[in-house]
Parts: C-alpha cells; structure tokens; sequence
C-alpha cells in the first residue's frame, strides 16, 4: 500500500500501512534476546548455513 | 608457462586469485588488477556507515598480502580487451591504466593465456540528478563512502540531541537499482542508533525502494517456513519496519535530488516530493565500461557485453516474457561465448534477465528491482572459474565447472541492531537464489534449505562471519577452510 506522504502526516497509527503488518509479541521479543535461547539458535543457524554450504559444493 | 590475469579484486577476483595461486605451481603466473589498493568487506561497511566501525576495520591492504603469496598485483584500472592480440602484441591482452604509485595514468599492456573479469559493477550515480556523495545523498557503496554517511549521520545525531527533528531517507536512488538488502540493513541499524543516542522520538525513518513489496530484494521476495505458516518475505520485512516504526515507500523511481528535496515517480505514474534532512540511497550499477578489440582493429564490445556493460557469458539472452523465464537461463560455467580463454564472475557477469517481475509505468519506464549477485555466490563462482582454469591449464580432461544461480543457495545476514547482548539480525537463507518453479512449483524454492529469523545469534554470526572473511581475505594459515 502506498500513501501519499503528506497523508502520512495526518493519519492516526492504526491507519498507517505498518498497522496492517504482524508484530513480535513481548515473548518473541525476549526470546530475541535471551542468551541461553539465542546460543541455541546460533548453532542451529550456523547448522543451516553449513548445510546451504555443502549444498552449493555438491549440487552441481 | 600460464598467465591468468584477474580484472578486480572483490569478493569474486580474490577468490579466483587467491585458490589458482594455491592451485597452480609456480612455474604458473598469477595477476590481478584492481584501480583500489585494498580488498573491502563490503557486508560492514553498513557499520562503517554509521560511525561503529573506522574504514580500516573493513579493508585489506591487497599488495602485502599478494607479496606474500606470489600473486602479481597491478594497482591499475582494465581499460580494453585484445582477445585476439593486435599489431603491439599479438597474443591475447588486456590494456590497463595505473591508477597510484610512480606509475600512476600509465598504460601497459598485459598479456593474458587465461581471463576472469571480475570488476564489479560501475555505481551509476549519475543516472539521478543530485543522488550520491558528489551531491547531496550518502552511500556505503566504498568504506569512504561510508565514512562520510557517517560523518553526516552522526551531525544529525548530535543536531537532534539539541532538540531538532530529522527526517532520515534510505533505499533506492533509481527505479533500476539492485542491493536492497543493504539498504534495509542499512535503515533498520540507523533506527537501531538512534534509538541507542536517546533521539528516536525526533527522528522519522523512512525505506525508499524501487521494489514492488517490501523483502523482494532484487530476487523475487522468497518464501520461509516460521512459527506454523509459510510466510512471505514481505510480511517478514513489513513486520520488522512496523516494530521499528520504520515507514516505507515503495514502487519509486527517483528522478531527482536537491539539497532538501527528492522527487520520485510512482509506478502509477504519480510524480511526488518528499522532503529529507539526511539521505543514504545507492545508485543502480552497470559494467565499468570495459572496451574489446579485435585483430582487426575493430570495436567488438558488443559481442562481449551486454548493453548495460556487463559481460556475456553462458546464459540465454534471448528476450522472452516474465512468463517464459526459467532457471536454466542462468549461466553455468561463466565463460564467454565468443572467447573460452574469458571468463566473468560475480557482478561482472551480464544475468540474462532480472529475477524479480518488471514493472513498468504506462510510459514504460522500469520500476523494478534488478538481479543481486551477493558475496555467497560471487565467491562461489569466482572458485569454480578458478578449478575450470586449473583443470584446463592442467589438460586433465575435465569438464567445466558449474555453479548456477539457479541451483545454488545464499544465506545472507542482515544486522538490524549492533551489541554483544543486545544486538540483533536478520539470518536468511534462500536455496535456490534464483526461483526454479519446474523443480520446486508452488514456492519456486527448497524450503528445507529457505528459512529467516531476528535475533541476538544473528548478530553473533554478523561478527563472527566479519572476522572470519578479514581473515580469509588476508589468505592466513587455514583460509582454505572457512566456506565461501
């Protein structure tokens, strides 16, 4: 959706494209951020990385 | 006795360098010419760009490192190709220019058995009046570049500390332009700062974009399993801008910038201003404007190139529909059709067609994201062109090795916040990077391998994968280890 800038200005935060758009919950949030949980996800993104890694090595 | 000649020395030419020298002996002659001294980690300049970084943090001085390992360095730009030799020299050749030392302006000529241009692309600042560093908007295209954003960002920074307001434009200076996802790194770090200085309440962050949905990126958006659904990449992005409070504008064209004022044109066709106190847009790219001669003396650049300079390698160029694209357009090997001694990697090479839908205007002006060529698959292409040039020279038989775009993979890490336990970033892999909707129909990719997340181990990897790539660049003990 695009609106005009200066309609921007003016319009109440419900009505802006961002109101249309999903959120983080607080516990999403704190989950970004929790230390224990985010070593977790480091090793399994770093797991996905290494996966895509091997897959452009041997898919050719 | 081989030469291999490498033109540039980005993510691309110094790979292709750095495994031919490690793979052919010594009798074997490895060159590169790059018109900069350094190698640029180019995924931190975003920091760089906001004064959490000095340019040298992201640089390697290219000339010890070559010394070190027996690659010839020419500190000079390639101006033309002589791929059949001319009446100066009679075998291939490439003419350069210096661009530093006692030999700075000079031409040479340099004979070739092998080429692999690698320049990268030209930023194209002057497709937009006023846009880029010369005039009135930043970029983090060159960590000088960055430097100076930053300079300008943290004036604003420190004006807002005094009780101003400012309104901060980033995305895309062109309706042609590729890159987005620096763009977003780039805007979501700068609220993540000014958060961070105390004056988020006086600033408005706006993501200008060519792009027709946020998360496009230049590759059609892509699709991620998250939380029980299979989301879109826009709905992604949408919902990091709305928790950063972040607003967007998409669908631009940016016709023109003044000191306080870009205009821009809708896809509608709707011509509209938007007032600015600092802005980082980056231009659209093209070739660097590489010339080719024949024994003839005669001009054959546009055998070589394509229009928009880029070099023509093994790709379908045949102009054909959105409809009718598929996967198997994309180049393999990445050697030119008209010489096989000539190569292409990483932005060098001319993609046969964007990735993302064209969107034009009703007077037929694109407005539409072009094709990125990231670090992950620069790398990538520019080894398999150095094992293709290794087995020729070696006359071992083997095929030419591949590595399309249309099958390979890319994981991209976006930092949207910096801090050891408060940092944060965008982790995302698509595989492949190109959408291949005969193997995968519905989504166009392998979910298994496609996935996005925000958090504090993103950032982790963000710093992690900097140190590890300075290292590598630098050709340390054990460089060979960490993956392209």
């Amino acid at each position: 959706m695009i609106l005009r800038d200066d309609w921007k200005q003016t319009l109440p935060a419900h009505m802006k494209p961002s109101s249309y758009a999903t959120k983080p919950t607080r516990f999403t949030l704190f989950l970004r951020t929790f230390v224990p949980w985010q070593i977790v996800r480091f090793l399994i993104v770093n797991i996905k990385m290494m996966r895509m890694t091997w897959l452009n090595k041997h898919s050719h | 006795m081989a030469n291999v000649v490498v033109l540039g020395a980005g993510v691309a030419g110094h790979t292709a360098a750095a495994f031919l020298r490690k793979w052919l002996g010594r009798e074997h002659q490895v060159t590169v010419v790059s018109p900069k001294p350094d190698y640029n980690w180019l995924p931190s300049n975003i920091w760089v760009g906001l004064g959490l970084r000095t340019p040298q943090s992201v640089l390697v001085p290219l000339k010890p490192v070559y010394d070190r390992v027996g690659i010839v360095f020419k500190q000079a730009r390639a101006v033309t190709l002589f791929p059949e030799g001319d009446a100066a020299m009679p075998s291939p050749h490439v003419e350069i220019e210096y661009t530093a030392g006692d030999k700075n302006q000079q031409r040479e000529l340099v004979p070739y058995d092998f080429l692999i241009n690698a320049t990268g692309p030209k930023l194209k600042f002057d497709a937009t009046e006023g846009l880029g560093p010369e005039h009135f908007t930043n970029s983090v295209c060159t960590a000088d570049h960055a430097f100076h954003a930053a300079q300008a960002f943290l004036r604003d920074v420190e004006a807002m500390k005094h009780g101003e307001q400012r309104r901060f434009v980033v995305g895309s200076g062109h309706g042609t332009c590729t890159c987005q996802g620096a763009s977003l790194e780039y805007v979501v770090n700068l609220e993540a700062e000014l958060r961070r200085h105390g004056v988020r309440d006086k600033a408005q962050v706006i993501y200008l974009s060519n792009e027709y949905e946020l998360g496009d990126f230049g590759m059609g958006g892509a699709h991620i399993r998250k939380g029980g659904y299979i989301t879109p990449t826009s709905i992604f992005t949408a919902s990091l801008f709305a928790e950063r409070g972040i607003e967007w504008i998409l669908q631009a064209h940016v016709e023109k910038i003044e000191k306080t004022q870009i205009s821009y044109i809708t896809l509608e066709g709707e011509h509209r201003t938007l007032d600015y106190d600092f802005a980082m847009l980056l231009p659209p790219f093209s070739g660097v404007g590489l010339k080719a001669i024949n024994a003839s003396g005669e001009d054959i650049s546009a055998a070589l190139f394509a229009p928009n300079g880029f070099m023509r390698v093994d790709a379908d160029y045949a102009a054909k529909p959105y409809e009718q694209w598929q996967a198997a357009d994309w180049p393999k090997t990445y050697q030119s059709p008209a010489y096989a001694n000539i190569f292409a990697a990483g932005i060098a090479f001319a993609p046969p067609h964007a990735i993302s839908q064209p969107h034009f205007t009703k007077d037929g002006l694109p407005i539409f994201a072009t094709a990125p060529r990231t670090g992950m698959p620069s790398a990538t292409i520019g080894k398999i062109i150095a094992e293709s040039i290794r087995d020729q020279i070696a006359a071992n038989g083997h095929a030419l090795r591949t590595a399309s775009m249309a099958k390979m993979g890319a994981a991209c890490v976006a930092s949207t916040g910096t801090g050891l336990t408060m940092g944060s970033a965008a982790a995302m892999t698509v595989c492949p990077i190109v959408p291949d909707y005969q193997t995968y129909p519905e989504y166009g990719r392998d979910l298994r391998y496609t996935m996005g997340e925000i958090g504090l181990a993103g950032h982790w990897i963000k710093v992690m994968l900097h140190y590890l790539f300075l290292y590598k660049a630098r050709l340390l003990p054990g460089w060979t280890l960490i993956p392209e």
